[in-house]
């Protein structure tokens, strides 16, 4: 194996880790698979790329920017879309999955009406010459991707379990009805969760951004390609989606080179099915889960 | 061209009814002539069909302005169809509906290829703008689709004249995983085997493939002497150009269909230095002063930033030959147009090298008259630079 | 004529009313009976969707393997064999039940979700498959030419396959509106909001819900086969993946409460698709904001709210004459 498919599969690896991350978030929080994530990640990328290019922003403004807007459209959702349905219809799942099914199509059409319909480049955070590896070479949004990754990793970990919302995330996740009875604050948890969700997904999706660009019909496959990471990695601890993520990204590379090009669909769905069939909880688990 | 509907929404059947009243109000009266337009302002093909779309509009403002045809105004009917071939006929049958003398494709080629039974249903001419998918005027039901971009077939024809200009023995091909593009690979790879230039590999991916670092990989295994990505434009085709320049030799030639040439801000999203070198299959050059003209048409009627595409040359054109058409016959009923249209020779067309041509004739739709509506043009640094020095086809 | 009202379901008889208006409507108008017969695709793929997912709370994504089945069924069929083309109906209509099942199997025991992704993928991954089969399938170009339908020794021209399609989905209809009210129907629905009282009964949930699946699939297919029937041809992006997403809303739009809700949401889609398409490029866009509002205000949908109103003009008199009504 070449070293720039290694590199390869180490930042397509990233960008799946952190939206995998994104939706663990939300389901320890919540117990909701928030299937908005990728498009929150396509609309911080999209707006980045339409402030530098049409408006003339400054980079690094134009990211905050696109990241205010991934956290905004986060909270929103859990409050004007997810918890409303919840309060009138209890527990169910489908009614909520549904609602963020629309919630996933009206961020995608909004970001095309807003921004445009076509391709925008990814706009690089920081500037600088690539740095070689052997026979391959790391660019910079390359490099920037992989410590962002990391560093985010590193934060939500520590956060979990050196503070206290932290702590609590994980009671909530556990038994969301318990930790209300312990007189947890559940309603402010999850809507941390929700918003560090949004943050982390409006994060890869600018940073990854300039790997071929993104446009407003982006968001849908991230989604997917985040909640596989999830599946394979399992919601057992917080480096589990790390892995799911790192484990995705090989299979998708790894297959095309070895076995040809019409291999990635159907070994994705082989991975899949394997995984649901035998492994459902994932890599790494603290509890089955279902 | 918008109708205007009521938003009936409540009672379904009697939205409809009251929406489509509406509908049948715009049609042509004895002062206008309807061209229809179905094109995709809102799916995978928006981004250049609406580039070809405000062209076509361009065209026929000018047209208009020059005091139309017959004495009569162009107006242009238009809808979207999302490229999508399950809803494309239900839009076509209603610009149909509304009288129009000829309906114009820029959507997706699949979308304009179940279209076919439609206007050979309607007998009414059907003009792609953009496809070059020889599917479009293969039978069953092709007596009323008009090809005028250079075919597929005879884009490989052009192609095979351009590796062996520069002694390419050995040719790679990367696609996409779209319907549209398998359909053109497979007629380009039968020209290019017959010509007995060796195709060593072939790899394909996703539209929205997040790597394609694999495919490269093994491409650079296989050792060619040039590269030929055929994709629908769009984010695979940047990350095949990003991927190649990162892992092929800097010796192997490049090369792509006009998508890369016709979608400018794909440009921008390339790394820099990725594009340079590139050869596509372009359509325009000012050698042919037809083009310098569509290009002055084309400049009055957009900002300051504008860039003229190939596929805004073909928009022209395509208005052009159809007003001629409309104009010879002295007509602007479909049977009559679809005459005129089928006896056009020689049309001097406003794209392509400078003795380019199209002529139709009842049982030939393939218009093109020859490989030189082909321009194959360079990049140099990030942007087409022009004629590609190396090979140009004749016709 | 208040307790003739309340005895007996008119839905039957006013949904056939409305479908004969309807084709009044559509007359010998070519849009018209293309708008006909792309509802009647959505209806039948809306009311496919309606049985797994309203009424077994089972969410499957591979609808559009389902029409993809119907479709090449029909297109093989008439061009390949000599059988009937009505044989390529019940051709597809069983692969489809048969992987609705299978995919199904194989995510039973765990969350919905689940089953969400594997449908999912198996829907991507089916349309490469069909592109990279051209012996099989016709490859990209897909299957062209496929003959007009002879139904009794009449050849089905567009005209004479409207009222063909009105009938069918009007059946099916019928058919899966029972089915709702039936015994079937009530225990699908308490497994849904109840499993364990209802597995506790000794009825097996997961069996339940796979032969919800299977029938959601059947029916989906017949969609793809009458859309294929109707505009004789068919290729791998015939039916792209928002499609699913469209069924998924159409009985929320309609109403859940009754199988009539299904088709009511296909026609509306139909609407927005084709007539508010056309107000700007942002038809998919009013239509995603309907489909939130109706979901966080109107959650019963539009016959839901109608049903309300009928029941203000015509109140039921007590519970038992409706017990003994039903």
């Amino acid at each position: 194996m070449s070293p720039q498919l290694f590199l390869s599969i180490i930042e397509v690896g990233c960008f799946f880790s952190l939206l995998a991350l994104s939706f663990l978030l939300v389901l320890d929080g919540a117990a909701v698979f928030n299937f908005a994530i990728g498009p929150y990640a396509m609309a911080a990328g999209l707006a980045t790329s339409w402030l530098v290019t049409r408006l003339g922003y400054p980079v690094l403004a134009a990211a905050l920017a696109g990241l205010a807007i991934a956290v905004v459209l986060a909270a929103v959702t859990d409050v004007a879309v997810i918890r409303p349905i919840e309060a009138r219809l209890g527990g169910a799942e489908l009614p909520a999955l549904v609602a963020v099914a629309a919630t996933l199509f009206l961020i995608e059409q909004a970001a095309g009406t807003i921004f445009g319909r076509g391709d925008f480049p990814g706009q690089p955070l920081l500037g600088f010459e690539p740095i070689a590896l052997g026979s391959a070479a790391m660019s910079a949004p390359q490099v920037t991707l992989l410590v962002a990754t990391v560093a985010v990793f590193a934060l939500v970990a520590w956060w979990l379990r050196a503070s206290r919302t932290g702590r609590m995330l994980r009671a909530v996740g556990d038994n969301k009805h318990a930790a209300q009875l312990l007189g947890l604050p559940v309603s402010r948890i999850r809507g941390i969760a929700f918003i560090l969700s949004g943050l982390i997904a409006g994060l890869a999706g600018l940073l990854f951004a300039h790997k071929s660009g993104v446009s407003f019909t982006s968001g849908l496959q991230w989604t997917l390609w985040g909640f596989l990471a999830l599946v394979i990695g399992g919601t057992g601890s917080v480096w589990a989606p790390l892995i799911g993520g790192m484990l995705l990204a090989a299979v998708q590379i790894l297959s095309p080179y070895y076995f040809g090009s019409a291999a990635a669909d159907y070994a994705i769905l082989l991975v899949a099915l394997l995984f649901f069939a035998l492994r459902p909880s994932g890599l790494i688990t603290r509890k089955v889960r279902t | 061209m918008k109708r205007k509907l009521g938003l009936k929404v409540g009672a379904a059947a009697a939205g409809c009814t009251l929406a489509l009243a509406g509908c049948g109000g715009g049609g042509g009266g004895d002062d206008t002539i309807v061209i229809g337009l179905v094109e995709d302002t809102s799916g995978p093909g928006a981004a250049y069909s609406q580039i070809t779309s405000a062209a076509v509009r361009a065209a026929v403002d000018k047209v208009n302005e020059e005091g139309g045809v017959l004495g009569r105004q162009l107006e242009v009917v238009s809808d979207d169809d999302s490229s999508d071939p399950s809803r494309s006929p239900t839009v076509t049958r209603r610009i149909i509906g509304e009288g129009a003398s000829v309906v114009m494709f820029t959507t997706g080629s699949g979308a304009v290829i179940a279209n076919k039974s439609v206007m050979q249903e309607a007998e009414v001419p059907g003009l792609p703008v953009t496809s070059a998918a020889t599917q479009v005027i293969e039978d069953p039901d092709a007596d009323y689709m008009y090809l005028q971009a250079v075919t597929t077939a005879k884009q490989g024809e052009a192609f095979v004249g351009a590796f062996e200009a520069i002694d390419a023995e050995k040719i790679a091909i990367l696609s996409d995983d779209t319907p549209t593009m398998a359909a053109y690979n497979e007629v380009l790879k039968d020209a290019i085997d017959e010509a007995g230039i060796e195709i060593v590999a072939e790899e394909e991916a996703a539209t929205d493939a997040a790597d394609v670092t694999a495919q490269l990989s093994r491409v650079e295994q296989a050792e060619p002497d040039a590269v030929l990505v055929s994709t629908v434009g769009g984010q695979i085709e940047v990350l095949y150009q990003n991927t190649a320049n990162k892992v092929l030799p800097e010796d192997v030639q490049m090369f792509s269909l006009s998508s890369i040439g016709n979608q400018p801000q794909l440009w921008g999203q390339a790394d820099s230095g990725a594009l340079d070198g590139l050869v596509y299959v372009g359509a325009i050059t000012d050698e042919n002063p037809r083009t310098k003209e569509a290009r002055e048409v084309m400049e009055a009627a957009n900002d300051d930033d504008y860039v003229m595409t190939d596929y805004d040359a073909q928009a022209y054109s395509a208005v052009k030959m159809v007003a001629n058409a409309i104009e010879e016959t002295g007509s602007a009923e479909p049977a009559d147009v679809h005459k005129a249209l089928n006896s056009t020779s020689g049309f001097e067309a406003y794209y392509g090298l400078p003795d380019f041509t199209v002529s139709y004739t009842e049982d030939d739709h393939d218009g093109a008259d020859g490989a030189c509506g082909v321009v194959f043009t360079v990049f140099d640094g990030s942007e087409p630079s022009g004629a590609w020095d190396e090979y140009q086809p004749s016709c | 004529m208040r307790k003739l009202l309340n005895r007996y379901d008119l839905s039957p008889v006013l949904t056939l009313a409305a479908g004969l208006a309807l084709l009044a409507w559509v007359g010998d108008n070519p849009f018209n009976q293309d708008l006909f017969a792309l509802a009647a695709t959505y209806s039948l793929l809306a009311l496919g969707m309606y049985i797994p997912f309203v009424l077994a709370g089972s969410l499957s994504m591979a609808y559009t393997a389902y029409l993809a089945f119907g479709g090449y069924a029909v297109a093989l069929v008439a061009t390949r064999t000599d059988w009937p083309m009505v044989a390529g109906y019940f051709i597809g209509a069983a692969a489809s039940a048969v992987l609705a099942v299978v995919l199904g199997f194989a995510t039973r025991r765990l969350s919905s979700f689940f089953l969400v992704a594997v449908t999912l993928l198996f829907a991507i991954a089916f349309e490469g498959w069909l592109t990279s089969t051209p012996e099989f399938s016709g490859g990209a170009a897909g299957i062209g030419g496929v003959p007009r339908m002879e139904l009794f020794g009449v050849e089905m021209t567009r005209e004479l396959f409207i009222p063909v399609l009105l009938v069918l989905v009007w059946g099916i209809g019928v058919l899966v509106d029972r089915l709702r009210k039936g015994v079937f129907g009530m225990v699908l629905r308490a497994s849904r909001d109840v499993p364990v009282a209802v597995e506790a009964s000794g009825v097996a949930v997961p069996t339940l819900r796979l032969v919800a699946l299977g029938t959601g699939a059947a029916v989906a297919s017949l969609g793809g086969s009458v859309f294929v029937t109707f505009n004789q041809a068919i290729n791998p992006e015939t039916f792209i993946l928002h499609v699913v997403f469209l069924a998924l809303f159409m009985p929320l739009l309609g109403g859940q409460s009754t199988a009539w809700g299904a088709i009511l949401g296909a026609l509306i889609v139909v609407q927005f698709t084709f007539n508010l398409g056309s107000v700007g490029d942002s038809g998919t866009l009013l239509f995603t904001i309907a489909v939130l509002v109706v979901l966080l205000i109107a959650p019963r949908g539009i016959l839901g709210y109608l049903g309300i109103l009928w029941r203000r003009l015509v109140p039921l008199e007590s519970e038992k004459e409706r017990t003994h009504g039903a």
